[in-house]
């Protein structure tokens, strides 16, 4: 059984793998191994529970179906991966741009992606990435073995949803009718969930965990990976040992949440999008997959269509500000390609079957009154407060001392890029506090029962951010290389402030 | 063995799949229902466990739909009911032991 669920796990996570390495129409490979293995795992998974809810609306969920559907989309990945091997085209970027403008900028792109030799540095980061990566593994495996179905919102949402769908096909709307806790949340988790059982041939309690698991690998390998890429290794490394030693990651995973999965797509979304603005000359394809990244967060739970909304509110943002607002739309209408099978899915969800939602039914007369009370704001910054030290711990005094030691990155281009995950972070985040304002009367009750799963939504977005901003390592060493004097600190936040006196 | 059989190497202790179990021979029992009452006898404990209760028995149980009331014609009873005082025109279909049982609404009384 374990075999066969690996094999159904493993078509779609092959059929994205095999997109996201299509053979290079430039000499650079697209994107990094770790990059490109983590999005195959989450956007895999995503995409099969696309495909299974195809599978339901066609032909009621049979099994046969659901193979053949999925066989199909691996074939199909094949045949485009075959064709760009054998029928090389000229690339997006080399089209777009002039020889003379784009040859020196990729033969300077090419040089930064030739990866630098390992340092003692990164090798201990290594060890103890190793090592944080088996006590997180051992601590996971405890609490599956205690609470095997997960807790709360796991079986009264998510896995409750998941065996209604798996029960009862071929009457599969009879497990959308259900009286469920937040029955208007999407369907991401359920269909990934349903679909491996129908392939196991019965609803087995270590699938849910197993999924809850590849999740959270496959984020923790993500923020390595798209931190190594665009901020080099031993800070990749650094940011995911913050990962794995944040103690909401580690509490939320065995819970088997969707907010690991939400947290996931966030941050792939927004490293997608900043891969793309640091490097364009390799074309357009990070940005349809920022935005099948993006649709998936909106096809995982209400948040994620608050994140969308942001990433467009920031895109318009940035664009006003430097006064070109519809200049260059092929980006955009790329990003809206990818994001659209899973819009679809969506509307088609939420128009047919989704009740209304709890913060949408709320009269305005309830809603005014609350957000003018000036001791709600008072609240939720007392609880954010309480709650982060809570759930990130004394990581967040490691995190300020290293903030301290190295300082702002030199490097403006890489703090440029950093600007836009950065306004979507924030953006979402007010409109987390937005909802807690205007949503139930017993503020602060509502916030302890969800305040932590929130913060673990954005904080791997913030580590990424973060470390696109600060400067890191091996930078601070190459400039005590070039100096030959002790090191000093690249871009502190004081010399900042002095070189703008 | 052990890697053939993960579910069956040791027996779960947490609440849910002790639930699961003791509602195993009810889900058999509803097999081609859809829609299902739940009645609780009155003061048994605080309304977070009671609603931990009843998110036990749709998971133990999905997908029949589990509504609470005694509307539908099938209604789960849980916890000291007397089955000689039920609610009118309702009867024990099956007694599950241990505080669980099946009633049924008297044919009669069906639309």
């Amino acid at each position: 059984m374990i075999a066969v669920a690996a094999l159904a796990a493993a078509l779609p996570v092959a059929a994205v793998l095999l997109l996201l390495r299509l053979p290079a129409r430039d000499e650079a490979a697209p994107l990094s191994r770790a990059v490109a293995v983590s999005l195959a795992i989450g956007i895999g998974l995503g995409l099969s529970s696309y495909l299974f809810l195809c599978s339901l609306l066609i032909f009621d969920g049979t099994t046969a179906a659901v193979v053949v559907l999925d066989a199909g989309g691996l074939l199909i990945a094949a045949v485009v991966w075959w064709r760009r091997r054998i029928f090389p085209t000229p690339s997006l970027a080399r089209r777009s741009s002039s020889p003379a403008r784009s040859q020196p900028k990729k033969a300077a792109w090419l040089r930064q992606r030739v990866p630098p030799p390992w340092t003692a540095t990164d090798r201990v980061l290594a060890v103890a990435v190793g090592l944080a990566a088996i006590a997180a593994a051992a601590a996971f495996t405890a609490n599956v073995l205690i609470l095997p179905h997960g807790e709360w919102d796991a079986w009264a949402i998510w896995n409750l949803r998941a065996r209604a769908l798996f029960r009862a096909r071929p009457d599969w709307s009879l497990a959308l009718g259900h009286h469920v806790l937040h029955a208007d949340y999407p369907l991401l988790l359920p269909g990934v969930i349903a679909r491996l059982w129908i392939y196991c041939g019965e609803a087995v309690t270590w699938i849910p965990a197993a999924v809850a698991a590849s999740y959270a690998a496959a984020l923790t390998l993500l923020l390595f990976g798209a931190v190594a890429e665009l901020r080099g290794r031993t800070a990749g490394f650094i940011a995911s040992l913050c990962l794995l030693g944040t103690p909401v990651f580690l509490r939320d995973a065995p819970r088997q949440y969707a907010d690991t999965p939400l947290a996931f797509y966030c941050l792939a979304a927004l490293a997608l999008i900043a891969v793309w603005d640091r490097y364009p000359e390799r074309g357009l394809s990070p940005l349809v997959w920022a935005g099948v990244a993006a649709g998936f967060a909106a096809w995982t739970k209400n948040e994620g269509i608050l994140f969308v909304l942001c990433l467009v509110v920031a895109n318009s943002a940035l664009r006003l500000a430097k006064g070109t607002p519809l200049a260059a739309p092929r980006p955009l209408l790329l990003f809206a390609l990818g994001l659209l099978p899973a819009a679809v899915a969506l509307a088609y969800f939420k128009t047919v079957w989704a009740p209304t939602n709890d913060l949408v039914k709320q009269p305005l007369t309830d809603m005014i009154p609350r957000a003018i009370e000036p001791l709600r704001y008072a609240v939720i910054l007392r609880e954010l407060g309480s709650d982060s030290l809570r759930s990130i711990g004394l990581l967040l005094v490691g995190m300020v001392v290293y903030a301290t030691l190295l300082g702002l990155t030199a490097d403006r281009s890489t703090r440029r890029v950093g600007r836009y995950p950065l306004l979507t972070v924030a953006l979402v985040a007010v409109g987390y506090g937005t909802v807690y304002v205007l949503m139930t009367r017993n503020i602060a009750r509502y916030m302890q029962l969800s305040i932590d799963r929130l913060v673990l939504q954005l904080w791997p977005s913030v580590l990424f951010v973060l470390f696109l901003f600060l400067a890191s390592p091996s930078e601070r060493g190459a400039a005590a290389t070039e100096t030959g004097s002790p090191p000093k600190r690249p871009h502190s936040t004081a010399a900042t402030i002095r070189q703008r006196r | 063995m052990q890697l053939a059989h993960p579910e069956a190497w040791y027996r779960r202790a947490d609440d849910v799949s002790r639930w699961d179990r003791r509602f195993e021979p009810l889900r058999t029992e509803l097999r081609g229902v859809t829609t299902v009452g739940y009645f609780e006898a009155e003061g048994r404990d605080r309304s977070r466990a009671r609603a931990a209760r009843i998110y036990m028995t749709r998971y133990a149980l999905a997908p029949i739909d589990v509504v609470p009331g005694i509307d539908a014609d099938l209604v789960i009873a849980m916890g000291d009911v007397d089955p000689a005082r039920l609610p009118r025109r309702l009867h024990v279909r099956r007694d599950f032991g241990n505080g669980l049982l099946l009633l049924e609404r008297d044919r009669t009384d069906r639309p």
